[in-house]
């Protein structure tokens, strides 16, 4: 079921009213459930396209089951290895083209998601976060949740649990709230359905250019048409993702389930380092967990130095990026995105360290809060996240065309290029939003007007509504519901 | 949950204010367009901009009267050269309307006569069908559309009015409610319109940045616009060039696919009752001369004609070699001065008392 249809205006207002005006004993137990299912029956022609999805879950199930019972490191190794098969084997990852793959056409929908949901429980468990026994609804409410199933986010088992046990009780809405909630959501559908295509259009008009350039044009126009390409693709595809986000988290909340958030202005971040803590949040937080602290931790036991302790961070987020890197696709194109985003983390890491036992602890934080070091590390974190999602949008043979016909100044070349650019306009976007603060500030009166607020949140909605009426424009997929 | 309703209501109603203001704006800045025909080259005075809306919103205009209708069905070459107005003259019995679609094949066609098949039976066994044909209009599906509906089927199916039924498209309305289901989109259609207009200045900007980078100028206005007095030798040559781009075959061949809708279109005129007078296009000698598709499409035709003229009620009409050179603005359309002289050589052959037919 598509988030930008009528019939999930209808489910959703279904679910609203379900959740509010059902007893609150079967809300988690009946409700959630239903709902769940219904959602995921919807991505579906035929039943038989569900049986390896169900497979999955099933075995991921049975897993938690043994980890429960014996939560030895045996075990816990064999569950893990056992569940990151079946999910190459189901995802049919083009790394592992030697194995015959399943035929046909079925659900992978959300599956990457389902993963990471699965192997942090078992890790809990065996680590012994997670105490309690599973129940197979409370299984299939916490991996299959309706709203986090297409493209997360990724809430930790703990807080779920948490989230499922208020669901029993009356849920606490102000008026205030749902009136920004509402407001985000009207956003998110903004984001998702206007801007997202709109950017989409503007990058497809320079992805022809590089197409039609393999024949025709000099490398540096070349570099020139593919700086645009990515600074334009990243808009769109933060406007796809955080709006996407905007939309399931506020909806959440008139369920009564709080969400996690997965964005946080990202491009306001003055590092690459900073960046991952800002976007995909609960992504870098899962690696963070559970790849990131169990390699340093076992790098330090390996060799407890404590000047070396921080470029065991080094490798560790060469390794953890590497990984993100790879978890976005099953092509040969996202082993350069993991190098990519791997080789990036670790450099600025290093650069952090380098700096900062040069300059001293103080003296590096100045220099990291000087005008130009900020906009300058914006802009170049900007470019260099924009380059690296080159591999979402484009195959390995011409993402190899690219590298070739450039080459690595052209690369360096559209790195500066796409950072002084993305660092003009993040600053010229500062400036307008000061502006826009301070005439909030002198237009304070209409802000805390209800009337003027209502009417111009209306007015977005109705712009939005007669763009879905018009059909003006097809609105592109969720980027992440590929992953 | 009451704070939830209460919201949402506020919102709906909110909603339904910037509705009406929009209506009202729409009005304001579009009224409805004051004519009781349909002249698709008027389609940009009204708000719906396009020949295809036009042609798809505006059909109850056509139940406006009870004279007997002339409908004009083609291409741009079409459109400019049967004016409704300067044939009104011509031929005052009838109601002229002219449903040309620029750069229509056959299926475009066909699917225009589709549309009119909604209307009243008894209406259409006292109408007449002019079909322009030359060779553009038989450039297949696949290069013209691609994988997509014509672009008269994607704008009808593009507000939900109608639905395709194996392949036709369907009312979702009675015919009296759709002028009342226009009103309601006239938002909408206010906003395709700014929409439109946003694409054309992102054209300029395109042509411009790609003009900038390139330092090869782009002329797009080579064949439908030449902008200068005269056609001299290097525009008659991009002309054909551009041409042979539109058909996208190689050596001047044709596919089959069209002449069969040809024939198909053919049929479906004549099961309503209506007369049907296909007309071949006229063009200049020079293009004619140069184009292998003109050469090839005076073979393939013969057949198809010849099957249609058997159906009865179809008269066919050659425009082809009646017309001179200097007539012509550019390599298809007419200059303006010479468009009721078009309309006069029609008219001897829809006054023909007996629907005879005749062969080629």
């Amino acid at each position: 079921m598509d988030f930008v249809s009528v019939r999930f205006v209808i489910f959703m207002s279904f679910a609203i009213l379900a959740f509010h005006l059902c007893s609150k004993k079967y809300r988690a137990k009946l409700i959630m459930p239903l709902l769940n299912a219904f959602f995921i029956l919807t991505f579906v022609k035929h039943p038989t396209e569900l049986w390896p999805f169900a497979l999955f879950l099933v075995t991921g199930f049975w897993c938690i089951k043994l980890m429960e019972r014996f939560p030895t490191k045996k075990n816990a190794a064999l569950t893990i290895g056992a569940i990151l098969t079946l999910f190459i084997y189901v995802k049919k990852y083009a790394f592992f083209s030697i194995v015959p793959f399943m035929r046909g056409v079925y659900l992978t929908i959300g599956l990457s998601y389902i993963l990471f949901r699965i192997l942090h429980i078992l890790i809990d468990i065996y680590g012994g976060a997670i105490k309690e026994r599973f129940s197979a609804l409370t299984f299939f409410n916490y991996t299959c949740m309706f709203l986090t199933f297409i493209a997360g986010p990724i809430q930790r088992f703990q807080e779920y649990q948490a989230v499922e046990r208020n669901l029993g009780e009356k849920v606490p809405l102000k008026r205030e709230d749902i009136r920004k909630d509402l407001s985000r959501i009207v956003n998110g559908y903004f984001k998702v359905t206007l801007l997202s295509p709109v950017f989409l259009f503007i990058f497809n008009e320079f992805f022809t250019r590089i197409d039609s350039a393999r024949y025709e044009a000099t490398s540096f126009i070349l570099c020139v048409v593919y700086t645009g390409a990515c600074f334009v693709y990243t808009l769109h595809l933060y406007c796809n993702v955080s709006g996407y986000m905007d939309i399931v988290v506020s909806l959440g909340r008139f369920l009564g389930l709080q969400l996690p958030e997965n964005f946080n202005k990202p491009f306001l971040s003055k590092s690459f380092l900073e960046f991952w803590s800002r976007w995909h949040i609960t992504l870098s937080n899962w690696f963070k967990f559970y790849v990131f602290n169990p390699i340093v931790k076992a790098l330090i036991q390996r060799r407890n130095k404590a000047g070396l302790i921080p470029y065991y961070g080094v490798i560790a987020f060469f390794v953890v990026f590497f990984l993100v890197g790879v978890w976005h696709g099953s092509s040969p194109a996202f082993l350069i995105f993991g190098l990519f985003l791997g080789f990036g983390m670790s450099i600025n890491k290093l650069y952090e360290v380098l700096l900062r036992r040069r300059l001293g602890k103080k003296a590096y934080a100045r220099v990291c809060e000087s005008r130009w070091h900020r906009a300058l590390g914006s802009g170049l974190t900007y470019s260099y996240f924009s380059m690296g999602a080159t591999c979402i949008w484009m195959d390995f043979d011409k993402l190899m065309w690219l590298f070739r016909k450039i080459g690595i100044f052209g690369l360096l070349g559209v790195f500066l290029l796409g950072g002084l650019l993305a660092a003009s306009v993040i600053a010229l976007f500062s400036v307008l939003i000061c502006w826009r603060d301070a005439g909030y500030e002198r237009l304070y009166f209409l802000g805390r007007n209800l009337y003027f607020r209502q009417g111009y949140l209306s007015l977005k909605a109705f712009i939005l509504l007669l763009f879905l009426v018009s059909k003006s424009h097809s609105v592109p997929e969720f980027i992440y519901k590929a992953f | 949950m009451r704070h939830i309703l209460r919201e949402t209501l506020f919102l709906v109603w909110f909603l339904a204010a910037w509705y009406i203001l929009a209506l009202v704006v729409s009005y304001a800045l579009y009224p409805d367009y004051k004519s009781d025909i349909i002249d698709t080259k008027e389609s940009d005075k009204t708000i719906f901009q396009t020949s295809e809306r036009y042609i798809i919103f505006a059909l109850p205009k056509i139940l406006s009267s009870p004279k007997k209708k002339i409908f004009f069905i083609g291409a741009s070459n079409v459109r400019d050269g049967f004016r409704p107005k300067e044939l009104q003259s011509v031929l005052p019995e009838y109601e002229v309307h002219n449903l040309a679609v620029s750069g229509s094949n056959i299926t475009e066609m066909h699917d225009v006569v589709n549309i009119l098949q909604l209307l009243p039976e008894d209406l259409m066994k006292k109408s007449v069908f002019v079909i322009g044909i030359w060779y553009g209009s038989f450039v297949d599906d696949e290069k013209h559309w691609g994988t997509a509906n014509s672009s008269v089927i994607t704008e009808a199916l593009r507000y939900g009015l109608y639905r395709l039924d194996s392949g036709k498209p369907k009312l979702r309305v009675k015919m009296d409610y759709l002028s009342y289901a226009t009103v309601l989109l006239r938002p909408c259609l206010f906003l395709q319109r700014l929409i439109t207009k946003v694409y054309v200045y992102g054209d300029r900007l395109r042509t411009f940045a790609h003009n900038l980078l390139r330092k090869k100028r782009i002329d797009f206005s080579a064949v439908f616009n030449p902008r200068r007095p005269g056609l001299d030798e290097a525009y008659k040559r991009v002309a054909l060039r551009r041409w042979q781009d539109f058909m996208g075959t190689k050596n001047g061949s044709f596919k089959d696919e069209q002449f069969e809708k040809f024939l198909d279109l053919s049929k479906l005129v004549n099961k309503s009752g209506a007369m049907l007078l296909i007309v071949d296009m006229p063009l200049p000698e020079w293009h004619r001369r140069g184009s292998p598709y003109w050469r090839n499409y005076q073979k393939k035709k013969n057949y198809y004609i010849n099957e249609a003229l058997k159906l009865g009620n179809v008269r066919y009409v050659d425009l082809e070699l009646e017309i001179e050179d200097k007539d012509f603005r550019d390599s298809v359309h007419p200059q303006p001065e010479v468009t009721k002289q078009w309309g006069i050589l029609l008219k001897t052959y829809i006054y023909q008392d007996e629907h005879r037919s005749t062969t080629l």
